[in-house]
């Protein structure tokens, strides 16, 4: 159908119907005082564990490397695939990886078709995937990623865990709060995503399942002084 | 959507012979009305949410043309395109044409109520495409060829040993009723179908017209898998899901989460501006939106255009006491419930016509509603409206024809009322009918009917008792 049909159709409908409250506009927001610091870290890791992520505290880089290798020692393969380095909040993980024999797989998928499904299905082999932030909501205890050059969508999809390094100066205490900050982040990338803990269903009979197509660990390592 | 071959009562009858589907509806929709009422009562603002929610739907639906354009040119922006689809069957041509023209082989389907009301599924499958439900309960409805009985919880209706038999026969693995273990089983084997997949479809559950970006909202990350993997993705909205902004957006996210299963938000909001950028790592090569009519013009100028304001939470379907009793298959439709029960006569005809009547319009629904859309009132106009259309069944036509003339009428009036006294006099016991005569029969199986009391209320004020 024709554009200028269809939308002609539209306005021809509005101008004869009767919506209710079409011109109420609500005026009344609540604007809440932005909590210190401490209180923010604290209610999001509060609301992460409430919905089944598991967080970290890590100090300084150091503290949160050890804890990425920590998380991969107990993983059955050496494979990972993440961001780049250049996108991640901590410096060198990957040439540290590197030397504690940690695989990184390139995570560029190609456009052609058949290639495509060859890397789909290479990539399917890894365990892990790190990705940094780009934001991180309080009040819900989730993570905000955008993908962009170096920070690929699949790395936090595709593997069983999910690790996610984080920054304290990331979190805001409400979406509203991310939005108004950073109201271009509804459109700069191709993709932003809010991850709000592991990937769960509860379609059997309402019995709560985590892991069903996105992964069904999901590690947060929050870095910074605290 | 093809009428059933059942009516409406002989679907409801089926339903209520079925204790073990009927235990499963009301314990799934009665936890979610539970876990619903939680989450609403720890959200502070929630009724300052919810009046808000319900004026940005008020003011997008009054604009919708504005909206609808200015969305669309920034999709194209993007490098994304824009379908107009006016009908279920241009909607699935389109499709259609985009998959023979890329050599589309196989496609994973995220679950989308609107790709089940214009029956994409079938019309891809005609064409000898693959078409793969991802979601874990529509993937269970599909290989059992069964229909999904809630909009959010397809499976509802089915108990763990159903599905272990149902994975058991048609993937053969041996029978488990374990829910972990049965979605260990769904996820290896869907997800070669992920990574092979040519094209993912989708619905879409809110466009925000400011940026052209589409939002996914899934808890299990299939609407991130099929919008990312395949090369292209494809993604249906209905022409009345926009919304203007990304703030706007962040209110019926909330909403729509809290509503729906309880949660504060769903584990993946997915946020799609257009394709694959450049230098990207990933994510589809094309993004094609089809904006589709299907009758919705039609609702939005009449009297019942509040229904577009819904934002398929399935609160409704949750609080109403009749979706407890008879499930969500009996409604015969893709949308049950009362939301449904407004809609399907609307969208899909008159053979759906009965369904705004099966209500005692208690009003939980309109309670429960994140937007607040007065559904007692749409089921009353709904059913208005077929009276004055001459739509409903002869009986009852010619029952308001007689009730109309006789309570006009005082002498006819007074007869009225004297036969009853006597009927009454004759018949009741104690002032109580314990069983109705022919078709009213049902009615007193578990309830008495008061009989007329033996002086009417003017017999009463002309002649006032002397004690």
């Amino acid at each position: 159908m024709k554009r200028a049909h269809f939308l002609q159709k539209v306005s021809s409908a509005i101008g004869n119907r009767t919506l209710p409250d079409q011109d109420e506009t609500s005026t009344r927001q609540n604007t809440p005082a932005r909590p210190d610091l401490q209180t923010l870290i604290n209610k999001f890791v509060e609301e992460a564990n409430a919905v089944k992520a598991e967080t970290h505290l890590a100090s300084d880089d150091e503290v949160a490397l050890q804890t990425v290798v920590q998380l991969l020692n107990n993983q059955t393969n050496n494979k990972y695939m993440s961001w780049d380095d250049s996108c991640l909040p901590i410096k060198n993980l990957e040439q540290r990886l590197d030397s504690a024999d940690y695989l990184r797989y390139q995570s560029t998928v190609p456009r052609d078709t058949t290639k495509r499904t060859r890397a789909h299905i290479k990539l399917a082999e890894v365990s892990v995937g790190i990705t940094g932030c780009n934001a991180a909501l309080a009040d819900t205890g989730s993570i905000v990623l955008e993908s962009k050059p170096g920070q690929g969508r699949l790395s936090s999809l595709l593997p069983a865990i999910h690790i996610a390094l984080l920054t304290t100066d990331q979190i805001y205490p409400t979406m509203e709060s991310y939005i108004k900050a950073q109201p271009e982040a509804g459109y700069r990338s191709s993709n932003l995503i809010i991850v709000t803990g592991p990937s769960r269903t509860a379609d059997i009979t309402q019995t709560l399942t985590l892991g069903v197509h996105g992964p069904g660990t999901l590690h947060i390592i929050i870095v910074g002084n605290v | 959507m093809a009428a059933t071959e059942l009516s409406f009562y002989d679907r409801i009858s089926d339903a209520l012979a079925n204790p073990d589907g009927q235990l499963a509806i009301a314990a799934g929709a009665r936890a979610k009305y539970d876990n619903r009422a939680r989450a609403m009562s720890e959200f502070p603002s929630m009724e300052i949410t919810r009046d808000r929610a319900r004026s940005i739907r008020a003011q997008t639906l009054s604009q919708l043309d504005k909206f609808l354009a200015e969305f669309a040119d920034n999709v194209e922006a993007l490098g994304g395109h824009i379908f107009w689809a006016k009908d279920a069957q241009e909607c699935n041509q389109y499709i259609n044409e985009i998959a023979k023209a890329k050599d589309v082989q196989l496609v994973a389907k995220a679950k989308s109520m609107l790709t089940e009301e214009i029956s994409l599924n079938q019309s891809l499958e005609a064409s000898g495409i693959d078409v793969v439900e991802t979601d874990l309960g529509e993937f269970i409805v599909q290989l059992s060829g069964d229909k999904p009985s809630h909009i959010i919880a397809p499976i509802l209706h089915m108990t763990r040993e159903d599905v272990g038999n149902v994975f058991k026969e048609k993937l053969n693995v041996p029978f488990s009723d374990d829910p972990a273990t049965l979605n260990a089983i769904a996820r290896a084997h869907m997800r070669e179908i992920f990574l092979k997949a040519d094209m993912g479809i989708s619905g879409v559950n809110f466009g925000v017209s400011e940026s052209g970006a589409i939002c996914l909202v899934t808890n299990e990350g299939n609407g991130r898998l099929i919008s990312t993997a395949p090369r292209i993705h494809v993604a249906v909205m209905g022409m009345e899901r926009l919304v203007p902004t990304l703030a706007d957006l962040s209110i019926m996210l909330q909403l729509l989460a809290r509503s729906a299963t309880g949660q504060k938000l769903s584990v993946y909001s997915n946020i799609l501006c257009g394709p694959r950028r450049k230098n990207e790592s990933d994510g589809p090569e094309e993004l094609h939106i089809v904006i589709l009519d299907n009758g919705r013009s039609e609702i939005l100028g009449s009297a019942l255009s509040e229904i577009l304001y819904c934002i398929r939470c399935g609160a409704c379907l949750n609080a109403c006491p009749v979706f407890h009793t008879i499930g969500g298959h009996a409604y015969g439709s893709v949308y049950p419930g009362p939301v449904g029960s407004v809609l399907s006569p609307l969208l899909f005809g008159d053979p759906w016509n009965p369904l705004p009547h099966a209500s005692s319009l208690c009003g939980a629904c309109k309670e429960v509603c994140p937007v607040d859309i007065d559904l007692p009132g749409l089921l009353l106009k709904s059913r208005s409206q077929q009276i004055a259309k001459g739509k409903s069944p002869l009986w009852m036509q010619l029952s308001q024809w007689i009730y109309a003339i006789t309570s006009c009428n005082p002498i006819l009036f007074g007869l009225a009322l004297r036969s009853g006294q006597v009927v009454s006099r004759l018949l009741a016991n104690d002032g109580w009918f314990t069983t109705l005569p022919g078709p009213l029969q049902g009615w007193s199986i578990h309830r008495d009917f008061p009989a007329l009391a033996q002086k009417s209320f003017r017999q009463l004020w002309d002649k006032p008792s002397q004690d």
